[in-house]
């Protein structure tokens, strides 16, 4: 019995011994699929495209922004165009925004600071390069949702639950960065050599863009902080902005499905055919006898433009859509580009910033140079004095300016849909009706809280100081 | 008692004296069948004993003075026999029939006494398991075990099952229940992801869960443990419970035998969504027809409106003549063809074929002194419902025992299992899976036998979906026919032309060494390998609404144990009995998986082929080890055969917890009083058996691989010469700690008036506190979730098994057993510190379940209609219910109980049997009802005369008056289809589950033919749905095996099965 016992507990001893062999832990747990390390140019790369791709979505631009401010129409299952969104709506939007695309540039800030392998001047420009992007990108969060987590976004260590902040206080947080980035650019130095789907490193144009969007924030403010708005917008200018159509923020999506157009995608690859060209921009454009109407839509099958009656409900809808007017195929090209901040908004900012007296100039010349870079945009040249019977036959109205600039500026942001309806709800030109058929009896000007956010962060939204509904104007909305 | 614990001092006094041994008894033990190896054969008042050779003889020493021999077997009665004079006693010996000599495996194989265990555990014979012919093994379990639910797209071919034990621990982890053949765990994987759980995934196809591959056929007896306390010695991997399977082996009896079984069912779907006879599809125009209405050729014609998906088209009448679908062909002698608008001849229905299940099996087996074997063969073949869908399943498993010598015994057991699937049947809400046209999009004109047309003579899909008729709307002209699909293929075109296949080959074994070392004490080392290769090939059709696509995905497994026990097994005398042991086991497991894709479509039709991609094809590849080390310990005391206690202590060492935490150890205890071996109840009559149980144990639970450092993730593909990494949505967590499970168990099991009427009640209570997940955060933080320790979970429930014998006189015997449970679940904690309230685990348009802070575990959540204070609902002036904005709690996705009735009765060489199962309580979400309204399909969008008047919404204006706003149905039913709560169901019914007619055939019909215990038997397996609350469906169809329950959505129909049943011996 004794002896049993002994080797009872011998052989415990060693089965314990046995088992506390560990050694081998450490490479059995190591990730084989994933690397711990990459360069900084990897996320760039991606943030650009996640962030692109996600503004040109069909989630936030052809089923909600280009059909707020009505380029779009549904044809079936037509629920956005009534305005039937809800809390669901904009998660994957709202996700993809802050944990894919700003994250990701957060992400290469820290590779890039840590990088001691980097002069100075390359690590200020890669790090500029990184915080134009994610100024960029925060506006138009903010924006779209108004009051949102900033300041203690991205720091999961010390908030795990983020406060959200004001627009106000967004904005001017926005803009230091801004002006901080646009100081530390060394144009005669390389910003990212390699990664840099927009620029190809070039500093001076990124400098170029870091400007013209000052120049937007600075007018996006004009209505509720004229002085500031004044200051930014001045030196934006002074300091130079998009001088060419080819300078733009544009991205040029590639052939590859996986990469490519949003539209396209959406289209070709998923087989979808959801969305006409909405009545009210035919109408604008052919009571305008605007050219462009041939490059935004397409013929419907008997052959002429026909643009597809705004928020109907479904049966009617349905029953138009068969011989309503398509978009362009050259948007729903795979490589067709998305036009994130072009050199026609930036004079349109010119005209309006001249008409509010926050610089010097002529408002009617920066007008005319808009337009006439929205058509050379759209692939029409004044060869043949198009552009110029177009202007004489709509010349700008500095008695009427909002309207002038407004219903221009919507026609030059088709297919930007979130921009163009953040410019009509400062300007509140076109003016849109509300269908009869619309759940709300308003048009939305600002998307939901999303039911991710409420469930995952409830407290911080129920403190954010807006009511979650999409009838909440923006801080810089003010009529 | 008293005079018990006298015996065991004397015995302790006693004991070391030695006997006298002067004389030599021998014998030969048997039973009713043939001599019986193994017996322990100990001289009365002694440890002095011998157990029986293969042939059943015996020879034992005996002093002059022993008084009797006590024969003990498990399973048998005890038997005591005075020796007196006699120097051969042959004995033979009754198998006991009473619950006093039950056997149950145990965990790590330990047969035991079951009146010696403290915790719950249930045995399901094989025999019956096997005589349901279900394929799936967890499917053979339904209503059989109390605590048991199972769950899954039961019916589709070779689909997934979810069994769960208890209810569910863990938030988001695996939550199914360890499966162990032969001591070997056995892989249970199986790939459905959230999405597809939720009813979306792309047309994802269910490939099962891989412990299908277990041949019922080859399982002699399955023991169910369920609590913690049973199944502490699983460690990590037993917290779900252990389904302990053994396999059948060789029966110890000399020479060969072979039996032979045969079967044959034929499957049908149980339950259909009925489809509204009075409008056909499509949409109403504001044409005077209702129609489109054009002119082609100088001729007018009418034709429905093609590209909608849906039925609020014009009214069936048979006077009416219009263009159909396919009467579009221009090479086709039918081109411009009208026919009646009537309701079709052939409707869905049609769409599915009888399934045919053929299983053979052949099992040959052998034994002599050295040692036994058991060889068997069985072959599934399988035809599912859907059209071109097949299954078959090869299982070749042998197993094996020799005897080097009285001490030294090895062992073999292993299965080679090859299993080959094409057109499994994709899930949810997919253009590949037809159900999704026949449950929510679908014209409800159409007849099946012309659908079956599905192509144009040029050889091109021809959908009944097409964009359609191009009528100029000035002239009224036809402009042309676009054939192109609008959302749906023709179903017939999607089962022909999608490729599906798949093969899986595995193996699983052991390979044992036993050693005594002396009495009693062993060694035993053990092997154990389970390793499969899963390949599947999915292509998509070039002519479809898809885009052309193909893949091959490879994954392997492999998972090894190697096993070592040293076993201390005695019995100090009658009384007193110990059981220890001390073990330990190494663990190692390794998944691989590679897919290769093409991108961008494919170049040529009808060639499935890597090569065929347009863009270059995309890799993926992972793979994932880990290791577990372990070392066990338990000891089991029994005395005077009345009160046991074990104590049982695992502990684990894992390759996925930080070093530091990477060692766990947890305990049980457990104890039974067999309260009816008391001298009170020695005569009692009435009560015949008797014992008190209380167990208690912990379980822990590791980490999956890799979940420690961050890292970055490769994006795919470049963009252009830029390669793309980025941060992944989940952070992970280098301070992770094991969850911990604590359980509670105590039950009663009584047996009466001999045994006739018995039965077991358990209680439990389980809370898993420390759970490891992906708690979901702000994605203002840069991450979606972040892994970490957080939360609790509470099950608890009531567990009752009653077995009776009403009636048993002369040639008639009613058996009849009852089991039911009670399942109590409560989220009582997410993560307080980072405010988490909530998870939405899955979710579709309107409805989504949750794991939420205070409500049971997958609580359904969506917006309901305002009621007022009496309950009525209020209904806005357009005559449409308001709905509430919020989304509410509407109810838990988990039934209150569940169980199952079994009645068999027996008459000479018949056996008649039914089971009938039941659940209450839980809810579900129907997808399929809410489109399918929202289409105008179902009878009650189509009811009197609604859609010509209007309907009147039941309920109260705003102002409290009764409703009188007639509003058009399809207004209504497109309005409220995103307010769940309409759709939302209880999911309680009742089944009859089974039914069986069997007769065994005499052996003297035989005659001189070498066929013995021939057995034919007729069986029906869910054979209807005798209650259920959900409308036209089956409350148990929902997608997969996971985690997300509750939310149908295009459900593959469960499948009433018949058949019949042959097996023989010679």
């Amino acid at each position: 019995m004794k002896n049993i016992s002994k080797l009872y507990i011998m052989l415990a001893s060693l089965f314990v011994g046995l088992a506390a062999c560990t050694q081998d832990f450490e490479e059995i747990n190591t990730d084989p699929n994933n690397p711990t390390d990459v360069p900084a140019s990897t996320l760039l790369t991606q943030a650009q495209f996640s962030l692109a791709n996600r503004v040109w979505s069909r989630q936030m631009n052809f089923e909600f922004g280009m059909l707020m401010v009505q380029q779009f129409s549904q044809g079936e299952y037509a629920e956005d165009s009534r305005y039937n969104q809800n809390v669901s709506t904009f998660n994957v939007s709202w996700n993809s925004f802050y944990a894919s695309g700003i994250y990701d540039l957060v992400a290469a800030r820290e590779l890039v600071q840590a990088n001691e392998s980097l002069t100075d001047a390359i690590k200020g420009n890669q790090t500029a390069v990184l915080d134009i992007l994610k100024v960029w990108a925060m506006q138009i969060v903010t924006d779209t949702w108004v009051n949102v987590p900033y300041s203690e976004a991205f720091n999961p260590d010390e908030f795990s639950n983020p406060a959200y902040d004001s627009q106000q206080e967004i904005y001017t947080g926005l803009v230091s960065e801004l002006n901080a980035a646009i100081a530390a650019i060394n144009e005669s130095e390389p910003g990212f050599n390699s990664g840099d789907v927009f620029y190809g490193g070039d500093m001076a144009a990124w400098a170029r863009f870091a400007n013209s969007l000052k120049l937007k924030i600075g007018m996006r403010i004009a209505d509720v902080d004229a002085g500031t708005a004044s200051t930014l917008v001045s030196e934006a200018l002074n300091a130079g902005v998009f001088t060419a159509n080819d300078e733009g923020f544009i991205f040029n999506f590639a052939s590859d499905q996986r990469i490519a157009n949003p539209f396209y995608v959406d289209n070709a690859i998923n087989n979808r055919d959801d969305f006409a060209v909405s009545g009210v921009l035919v109408q604008t454009l052919k009571d305008l006898n605007d050219p462009r109407l041939t490059a935004f839509a397409d013929t419907s099958i008997t052959g002429d433009y026909t643009g597809h009656t705004y928020g109907l409900l479904d049966g009617p809808s349905f029953e138009e859509f068969a011989t309503t007017s398509r978009p362009n195929p050259s948007i729903r090209e795979a490589t067709a580009p998305a036009y994130l901040l072009t050199y026609a908004e930036v004079k349109f900012f010119e005209a309006e910033a001249i008409e509010r007296g926050f610089v010097g100039g002529n408002a009617a010349t920066a007008y005319n140079e808009a337009v006439t870079a929205s058509m050379n945009q759209w692939g029409f040249d004044d060869s043949e004095g198009a552009i110029t019977d177009y202007l004489t036959a709509n010349p700008y109205n500095a008695a009427n300016w909002e309207e002038s600039i407004g219903v221009q500026k919507w026609l030059a942001l088709y297919t930007n849909g979130l921009e163009a309806w953040a410019e009509w709800r400062r300007i509140d030109f076109p003016q849109l009706a509300v269908p009869e058929d619309a759940v709300r009896d308003y048009i939305p000007v600002r998307a939901l809280y999303t039911s991710d956010e409420l469930g995952n962060n409830g407290n911080a939204v129920s403190n954010s100081g807006i009511n979650n509904e999409m009838n909440v104007k923006p801080w810089w909305d003010v009529n | 008692m008293m005079k018990k614990l006298l015996l065991m001092l004397s015995f302790f006094l006693i004991a070391s004296y030695s006997w006298a041994q002067d004389r030599t008894v021998s014998g030969t033990v048997t039973d009713k069948d043939g001599p019986l190896p193994g017996v322990n054969v100990i001289v009365k008042g002694t440890t002095i004993g011998t157990t029986t050779d293969l042939d059943g003889n015996y020879k034992l020493s005996v002093s002059s003075d022993a008084e009797a021999l006590v024969f003990t077997y498990i399973g048998y009665e005890k038997t005591e026999v005075t020796i007196g004079s006699k120097s051969v006693i042959d004995v033979t010996l009754n198998p006991d029939v009473q619950q006093l000599g039950e056997v149950v495996v145990t965990a790590l194989g330990v047969s035991r006494e079951k009146r010696s265990i403290g915790y719950s555990t249930q045995s399901v014979d094989g025999e019956k398991l096997a005589e349901s012919r279900e394929t799936n093994i967890i499917n053979s379990l339904q209503g059989a075990v109390a605590g048991v639910q199972i769950q899954g797209s039961q019916g589709a071919m070779g689909g997934s099952s979810r069994i769960t034990i208890r209810g569910a621990n863990s938030f988001l982890g695996e939550n199914q229940p360890l499966f162990v053949v032969d001591g070997m765990p056995i892989n249970n994987d199986n790939y459905s992801n959230a999405n597809q759980q939720s009813g979306f995934g792309g047309g994802a196809y269910d490939y099962g869960n891989a412990a299908s591959d277990i041949n019922p056929n080859d399982i002699a007896s399955m023991e169910v443990l369920k609590g913690a306390a049973a199944t502490a010695l699983y460690g990590t991997r037993g917290s779900n419970g252990v389904i302990l399977i053994t396999t059948k082996s060789a029966s110890q009896k000399k020479g060969l035998g072979v039996s032979i079984n045969s079967s044959a069912t034929f499957e049908n779907p149980l339950a259909l969504m009925e489809h509204q006879q009075k409008y056909g599809g499509g949409a109403t125009t504001s044409s005077p027809s209702g129609f489109v209405e054009f002119i082609e050729d100088g001729t007018n014609y009418l034709a429905p409106v093609y590209s909608k998906d849906g039925a609020w088209g014009p009214k069936y009448d048979p006077s009416i003549n219009v263009r159909h679908w396919d009467s579009w062909d221009p090479n086709a002698a039918n081109y411009g063809e009208t026919r009646p608008w009537v309701a079709p001849e052939n409707e869905y229905e049609e769409f599915f074929e009888t399934g045919v299940t053929l299983t053979n099996s052949v099992a040959v087996t052998g034994a002599n002194d050295e040692g036994d074997f058991r060889l068997s063969y069985t072959n599934l073949d399988q035809k599912g419902m859907m059209p071109n869908s097949e299954l078959g399943r090869n299982t070749v498993s042998f197993n094996s025992t020799y005897n080097l010598s009285d001490k030294l015994k090895v062992s073999a057991a292993g299965s080679l299992i090859q299993q080959d699937a094409s057109g499994r049947n994709a899930t949810g809400y997919a253009n590949a899976n037809p159900m999704q046209g026949f449950y929510q999009w679908w014209q409800t004109q159409l007849d099946f036998d012309r659908l079956k047309d599905d192509t144009f003579t040029d050889g091109t899909q021809q959908t009944w979906n097409p964009v359609g008729a191009q009528v100029d709307p000035n002239t009224g002209q036809l402009l042309g026919f676009d054939p192109s699909v609008r959302f749906f293929d023709n179903p017939y075109w999607v089962r022909n032309n999608y490729l599906q296949e798949d093969t899986r080959d595995r193996f699983f074994g052991n390979f044992n060494l036993n050693y005594e070392l002396t009495d009693g004490l062993s060694v035993n080392l053990k092997a154990m390998r389970d390793g499969f290769t899963f390949r599947s090939r999915e292509g998509v059709p070039v002519g479809g609404i898809n885009q052309p696509s193909y893949n091959e995905v490879t994954r392997t497994f492999g998972e090894t144990n190697l096993e070592g026990k040293i076993l201390y097994d005695t019995q100090f005398n009658e009384d007193i009995t110990l059981n220890a042991m001390v073990g330990g086991n190494l663990m190692s497991q390794g998944r691989t998986y590679n897919r290769i894709a093409t991108v961008g479509g494919l170049v040529l039709p009808n060639f499935y082929n890597i090569a065929n991609s347009a863009g270059s094809p995309q890799v993926n590849t992972d793979f994932e080890n880990r290791a577990i080390n372990s070392v066990f310990s338990t000891a089991s005391l029994g005395l005077f055969y009345t009160v046991y206690v074990d104590l049982a202590i695992r502990g684990d060492w894992s390759s996925t917890l930080p070093e530091g935490s990477n060692n766990y150890w947890y305990p049980s205890v457990s104890t039974s009083f067999v309260f009816s071996e008391l001298d009170a109840f020695a005569d009692n009559s009435v009560i015949s058996f008797g014992k008190l149980r209380a167990g208690y144990g912990q379980a822990a639970n590791d980490a999956s691989p890799y979940q420690l450092r961050n890292v970055y993730s490769n994006v795919v593909p470049n963009f252009g010469s830029f390669p793309r990494y980025t941060v992944p949505n989940s952070r992970r967590n280098p301070n992770l700690l094991p969850e911990i499970t604590n359980e509670f168990e105590v039950g009663l099991e009584m047996n009466f008036l001999n045994n006739r009427v018995g039965f077991d009640v358990s209680y439990y209570d389980r809370t898993t506190v420390n759970q490891i997940f992906n708690v979901p955060s702000s994605s203002a933080t840069g991450f979606t979730s972040r892994l970490l320790n957080a939360g609790s979970m509470r099950n608890s429930g009531f567990e009752v098994m009653v077995n009776a014998t009403p009636v048993e006189s002369g040639d008639f015997r009613w058996d009849m057993n009852l089991n039911f449970a009670t399942f109590n679940n409560e989220v009582v904690e997410l993560n307080e510190e980072a405010g988490v309230e909530s998870i939405i685990a899955g979710s579709t348009w309107a409805a989504d379940v949750r794991v939420q802070k205070g409500f049971p575990y997958m609580s359904l959540f969506g917006q309901t209609f305002q009621t007022d204070e009496d309950g009525n609902t209020i209904v806005g002036a357009n005559g449409i219910p308001l709905a509430n904005q919020d989304r509410e709690f509407l109810g838990s996705t988990i039934a209150d109980f569940a169980g199952g009735f079994r009645n068999t009765f027996t008459y000479k060489n018949f056996s008649v049997g039914a089971l009938i199962d039941f659940q209450g309580g839980g809810v579900i979400h129907s997808t399929s009802l809410q489109w399918a309204k929202y289409s105008g399909m179902t009878p009650e969008t189509a009811e009197g005369n609604i859609r010509e008047e209007g309907l009147i919404v039941d309920g109260v204006t705003e102002t409290g008056e009764t409703n009188t706003t007639a509003v058009d149905p399809q207004t209504y039913y497109q309005t409220i289809w995103s307010v769940a709560g309409p759709n939302v169901y209880d999911a309680s019914f009742v089944k009859l589950r089974e039914v069986t007619v069997g007769y065994n055939i005499p052996n003297s019909v035989f005659g001189n033919l070498a066929i013995k215990d021939a057995r034919i038997s007729f069986l029906g397996r869910n054979l209807a749905i005798l209650f259920s609350n959900l409308p036209y469906l089956d409350p148990q169809g929902v997608n997969g095996a996971g985690n997300i329950q509750g939310l149908e959505n295009a459900q593959v129909p469960t499948s009433r099965s018949l058949g019949f049943d042959l097996s023989f011996k010679f």
